[in-house]
């Protein structure tokens, strides 16, 4: 798991860099996004851009892209200015970013959606691949069915055809946003394999990620941005995880509380024998059978795609289970227990809606609530949920203009008011930067700790270990592994992460 | 030298915005002037007399007034399904089959029934109309997911085709010969101006804006329209009844497009003719449209509407074609909107040495 990679040759300075930003500066009304921001990239290089949520990596990147105009500063490209605000030129002049979101048409083939970015012109499309594209795929290294509709694909199939389109299009500076957070430990490593060939003749990817564990392994160079500046820029070899985050947060500390003790309570959740079925029709949750009791912290962990989303959005109530029971120690009318789905925007929350009116969603029919909606109660209760985890914004505002990290805040804050018996989250920390992480890790213990029962789906497996009293290995739909925290270890969870798919 | 529209991070305020709404009406009008000189109409003189026709004199008033209530009516209720992301196009079906309901309810009323009984029972019946007959679009759209733009956009033919084999066959009134007309509705059930003037109907406009005021500014219902209409998947994870909100969202709708219709026969024409509105019901779309969906824009909105109807017809009696106004109508439209529209952006110069 892991493999180590040679460290790349050391640039011996005389080359030219492949694309500059110099002296960028982005503002959205009183916000400084990007201040005077100046970085080289230079051909063969994995540049790690680093920081954590709203320190202005995805604008610096979207001015590289041609989707933000700059206020102020040049983008070169071979030592040449960039036209600025146009994503046509910045495609033409070879620059190309793969965003967290796949933009894939999913009804089309693997081919048509290249086809489509890199000759849409013609009339008549072709079926097969060109001989230039089999080429690219066999330099890179690519194993793609390039007939297979993308709604068959799995993400990490996805990413690799996102990845080609790219490349395909021309692109020398490939930008990959957080690239990891949709794959298994084992898709991460093949990527990073692509990676390496994609480098190796001049091109050069920009990394954003949070994982410091992944960047020690593939990256070159590290860009640290905070704050809307850069605040770092050097060699990414002999430094450890330890030093990278300082960089990151500043002189900020950033620790996690002590998990929970095991004094347990009454039993908060029971699941029995549930089955619920996915996308395909096929089972993705097979008899499933557990209980969560109060003050306890579970954490159900596996390689993704084994049933754990399904698995809390039909606790959650999202999706329907076709078999088995879920009993919450609350009563039957509606849900009173806190939950957090893997996504915010449009199931969490409201994306068209301002930040108080998504504050009261599912809180709006209990009290102080009633029929109407005092304006007194509606401005107090935001105020309460803003500042559970401390997001500064104005309440009138639209939510979608919150970063990820405030969103996640806002939810979170949002089903933890009122100080819920149950807390079940689907992926609380994805995307998040370090402090961002561990403020949220801290309010779920705190709840655990205060007689709550927790269970939360989690990818990172040490978060799981130090904050989880309980860890549930699900693998193929069934839970195959279930062990409080002391009584195992990585290598153990591993084992049962990767095991063969039963039945 | 590129010219880029560029979204703005918020709204303009108030001000900002009537200025942008004021040039663009200021364009229209040079626009219409110019379209009248080419046709060998004086400006000066027609645009004269359009508004002599909507405001010059106190009858005058008086009919925009009255033409301005089912505009408004239909308007709110537009605007209302909105918030729950619901298009109805069906305010003129819902206005006829409200006005059918009140007829109905109006011609089999005993003569003896006291004023008030009578008129309240009419003008429920035109709501109760209003709403059932946007129940037919709403039902399926809840449970089914059929396309309310569609549905209520068919429903409106089929109602009209209902009101004029009624007016021809069963219901028509023997003493109006060959015209379209019922049998007028019995004495106690019309209702009569208020302070002497202005249309019995008008105060109930006043109550619906005031109304959808209302449930904008706190009411559970009105958010859980909101919710609803931005992100369906987030309304049923706030255990929100989507199905719920969206039949009392659309019969709500259809239920002040039905009050329109029956204020029409109850207030003005006694009786139900196929003639009973010139589109009150599509004029809602436009000025639901124009208004943002606010409230008392809507107001303001309905009566300027009205005042070009009304300026409109006195062009007709001043011999100047009756297609001019319709043309003068559309310019007007057309400006306001694009002056609505894009206030919304600001526009940016770039300069770029490398090309």
């Amino acid at each position: 798991m892991n493999a180590t990679f040679p460290v790349p040759p050391q640039m011996n300075g005389i080359t030219a860099p492949l694309c500059s930003l110099v002296g960028v500066t982005k503002r959205f009304g009183k916000i400084v996004a990007n201040d005077d921001v100046t970085f080289s990239v230079m051909p063969g290089e994995v540049v790690a851009l680093l920081g954590e949520n709203g320190a202005g990596k995805s604008t610096a990147m979207n001015v590289l892209c041609g989707l933000y105009l700059p206020d102020a500063g040049t983008v070169e490209v071979d030592e040449r200015p960039l036209v600025l605000g146009s994503p046509a030129a910045s495609v033409a002049r070879g620059i190309g970013m793969v965003h967290q979101q796949f933009k894939l048409v999913l009804s089309l083939t693997a081919y048509e959606n290249v086809s489509l970015a890199v000759d849409r012109g013609r009339f008549w499309q072709r079926k097969r691949p060109s001989g230039e594209i089999e080429r690219l795929m066999a330099e890179v290294g690519f194993e793609l069915d390039m007939a297979k509709p993308v709604w068959r694909m799995s993400l990490a199939e996805r990413q690799q055809l996102e990845i080609l389109r790219v490349l395909a299009q021309g692109a020398r500076i490939l930008v990959l946003d957080e690239p990891t957070s949709v794959l298994s430990p084992l898709e991460s490593e093949r990527l990073f394999m692509l990676v390496r060939r994609i480098i190796a003749r001049d091109r050069a990817v920009i990394l954003i990620s949070h994982k410091l564990s992944e960047i020690r392994q593939v990256a070159s160079r590290l860009v640290v941005m905070r704050g809307g500046r850069v605040v770092f820029e050097g060699p990414a070899s002999g430094r450890t995880s330890e030093e990278i985050a300082g960089l990151i947060v500043g002189t900020r500390s950033v620790c996690v509380s002590p998990r929970p003790s095991s004094a347990k309570g009454p039993d908060r959740l029971t699941v029995e024998n549930l089955r619920v079925k996915g996308h395909s029709g096929r089972d993705s949750v097979r008899d499933v059978s557990f209980r969560v009791q109060g003050g306890e912290l579970v954490a159900v962990v596996g390689v993704a795609g084994n049933g754990q989303a399904e698995l809390l959005d039909a606790i959650g109530g999202q999706k329907a289970p076709s078999g088995g029971r879920i009993v919450t120690s609350d009563g039957r009318k509606g849900r009173r227990f806190a939950f957090v789905p893997a996504q915010h925007l449009g199931v969490a929350l409201a994306p068209g809606l301002s930040i108080e009116d998504n504050t009261l969603l599912g809180v709006h029919r209990r009290r102080p609530f009633s029929a109407w909606m005092a304006r007194r109660d509606v401005r107090r209760h935001c105020r309460t949920v803003q500042d559970m985890f401390g997001v500064a914004a104005e309440p009138g505002s639209p939510i979608r203009r919150l970063s990820g990290g405030n969103l996640q805040r806002i939810v979170l804050g949002r089903e933890l008011v009122g100080d819920p018996a149950l807390v079940v989250a689907s992926y609380p920390t994805r995307g998040l930067d370090i402090a961002a992480a561990a403020q949220i890790r801290n309010a779920l213990i705190a709840r655990a700790a205060a007689g709550a029962a927790v269970l939360m789906a989690s990818e990172e497996l040490e978060e799981c270990l130090t904050i989880a009293t309980r860890i549930l290995v699900m693998s193929g739909g069934r839970v195959v592994l279930d062990r409080e925290t002391g009584q195992t270890n990585l290598d153990e969870i591993g084992r049962f992460m990767t095991a063969a798919e039963a039945s | 030298m590129r010219v880029r529209l560029e979204p703005r991070l918020t709204d303009p305020s108030l001000p900002a915005y009537a200025l942008r709404v004021a040039l663009g009406i200021g364009l229209a009008l040079a626009l219409s002037a110019g379209l009248l000189a080419l046709s060998d109409h004086p400006p000066a003189s027609v645009l004269d007399s359009l508004l002599r026709g909507a405001f010059g004199s106190w009858t005058a008033v008086q009919s925009t007034l009255t033409k301005a209530v089912p505009i408004g009516l239909c308007a709110v209720g537009i605007a209302l399904a909105s918030r729950a992301n619901l298009t109805n196009i069906g305010a003129e079906g819902q206005f006829f089959f409200g006005a059918f309901a009140a007829t109905g309810v109006g011609l089999s009323l005993p003569e003896e029934t006291s004023h008030p009984v009578a008129v309240a029972l009419v003008l429920g019946a035109g709501v109760f109309g209003g709403a059932a007959w946007a129940a037919l679009a709403a039902i399926p759209r809840a449970l089914l997911g059929m396309s309310e733009i569609l549905t209520t956009l068919m429903l409106n033919y089929i109602c009209l085709l209902w009101i004029n084999f009624l007016v021809r066959g069963p219901w028509a009134d023997p003493l109006t010969f060959s015209f379209p007309y019922s049998p007028p509705i019995l004495d106690a059930g019309q209702l009569g101006p208020v302070s002497g003037a202005i249309q019995g109907g008008f105060p109930f406009l006043l109550i619906a804006i005031a109304l959808l005021a209302v449930i904008d500014a706190g009411t559970r219902w009105g958010y859980e329209l909101r919710v609803a209409g931005d992100a369906p998947e987030a309304a049923r994870y706030g255990g929100i009844n989507a199905a719920w909100i969206v039949i009392s969202g659309l019969c709500a709708s259809g239920a002040l497009a039905g009050l329109a219709g029956a204020i029409e026969i109850s207030a003005t024409t006694g009786r139900l003719q196929t003639g009973l509105s010139p589109g009150y019901g599509f004029m809602g779309v436009l000025v639901a449209w124009l208004a943002g969906g606010r409230p008392l824009p809507i107001l303001l909105v309905s009566i300027l509407y009205a005042g070009l109807l009304n300026g409109g017809f006195s062009l007709q009696i001043a011999h100047i074609p009756g297609a001019i106004s319709t043309i003068l109508q559309a310019t007007i439209l057309v400006c306001i909107l694009g002056a609505g529209s894009l206030a919304r952006y600001r526009i940016r110069l770039v300069r770029n040495a490398a090309a």
